[in-house]
């Protein structure tokens, strides 16, 4: 199978600024979601520091 | 009549042929079914009693730990942890800091694990169905261009298991490159299961696929388990599982690995582990030893409702040396919450 260096460029760059979102994102992401849908939704201060 | 409509337009599927084949297979689905076997669990959990319930593999930790785990929901199961380590040096120890959170509903699950040097796991499992699951891992670190992918999907069917597990997988060199594992795992009567595990890998365009494949059999009796393992680098594994009384088990696993020197001439070194765990009502303790002169204990005791002490201990006596490792853990609820857990609907989370 022979890929174009073209695609290749764009698909690196692509894997590179995934990379760089679930790095930076998911955490934030799981913490949005978990507080969204959980009942009764927790307070904010309880859900980010590890005291409290 | 509709029939005849139908048979009509299907003829296709309707010629002797096909519906030889089609006999064939209901007959021999049908003759499955009469069969009744059991699931026989996944590959990877074939010894999995006596190594992630009796032995202390993945318990073990030195050095002193702390963790809070605070629980916000239970469905859908929503909690976020933080944990605190020191005294802990060398290879395989804990991070100073981690921050965990985890969110799971009957579909899904959401995992994300990271410490205070940055570094990410990543998890998100989907179920499709009742039997599928796709589960995919991805690890990032700082600074660096290398990420771990992995990916991995699960099917469970009425009497046989199967995955298949990609790591790293790329076209990206021309070629697919990185590690593919496919693994079965089969029930042959209803206490015996057979398995098969091929892995496949390139680690890039310039090296030359390698290929290797590992047997496994596992026996169920009432109340043990023995398994045996053929590792494609020569290595075999036995275990034996048992439940010696309600609250206790035991087992005794031995590694053997064979490896040619020469054509014809093999040099073999074995290690045995025996282990054994006790359940209190209100502490676990494990215990065992090998052939290496390698001493372990784990006591876990939960001294009030949410907070549980554990103290991991090993003495290797061959080398003089000795680790010792004492955690707290707090889990935290709401009142609200605790209430919902005594009464919340079960979900299988897709772990």
């Amino acid at each position: 199978m022979q890929i174009s260096e073209e695609t290749k460029e764009r698909i690196t760059r692509i894997i590179d600024i995934s990379r760089v979102a679930i790095h930076y994102g998911y955490l934030p992401l799981i913490l949005y979601i978990g507080y969204t849908q959980s009942e009764p939704k927790p307070s904010i201060i309880r859900l980010l520091t590890p005291l409290a | 009549m509709d029939k005849v409509a139908e048979d009509q337009l299907n003829w296709l599927a309707q010629n002797p042929l096909v519906s030889l084949f089609n006999d064939g297979v209901s007959s021999l689905s049908a003759r499955r079914d009469a069969l009744e076997l059991p699931n026989p669990g996944t590959f990877e959990n074939v010894s999995s009693e006596l190594t992630k319930g009796v032995f202390l593999t993945n318990l073990q930790f030195t050095g002193l730990r702390a963790d809070t785990a605070k629980i916000f929901g239970i469905a859908p199961l929503f909690q976020v942890s933080h944990s605190f380590s020191m005294g802990a040096g060398g290879p395989g120890a804990l991070p100073p800091y981690t921050v965990a959170a985890l969110f799971g509903t009957g579909k899904t699950f959401l995992q994300a694990n990271l410490d205070n040097e940055g570094q990410l796991s990543a998890r998100f499992n989907y179920r499709w169905s009742q039997k599928s699951v796709t589960r995919s891992n991805v690890q990032v670190a700082p600074g660096s261009s290398q990420a771990m992918l992995q990916l991995d999907q699960d099917y469970i069917g009425k009497d046989f298991s199967a995955s298949i597990k990609a790591f790293n997988p790329s076209v990206l060199d021309g070629g697919l490159t990185g590690i593919v594992i496919g693994q079965y795992l089969q029930s042959v009567t209803k206490s015996l299961s057979l398995g098969l595990e091929a892995v496949w890998q390139r680690q890039s365009m310039a090296a030359s696929p390698e290929a290797l494949v590992s047997y496994v059999a596992r026996y169920q009796g009432s109340g043990w388990v023995a398994s045996a393992g053929l590792q494609a680098a020569g290595a075999l594994q036995m275990t034996y599982w048992r439940k010696l009384a309600e609250r206790v088990e035991a087992g005794v696993e031995t590694v053997l690995k064979v490896a040619p020197v020469r054509p014809g001439v093999f040099a073999g070194e074995g290690i045995t582990t025996v282990g054994a765990k006790y359940d209190f009502r209100q502490s676990s303790l494990r215990a065992q030893v090998d052939t290496n002169g390698k001493l372990a204990v784990h006591l876990e005791r939960r001294v009030a409702p949410m907070v549980t002490l554990a103290f991991s201990g090993e003495m290797d006596h061959y080398k003089s040396v000795a680790k010792v490792g004492l955690s707290v853990s707090i889990e935290n609820a709401s009142e609200e919450v605790m209430e919902q857990q005594q009464n919340a609907p079960s979900i299988s989370i897709p772990f």
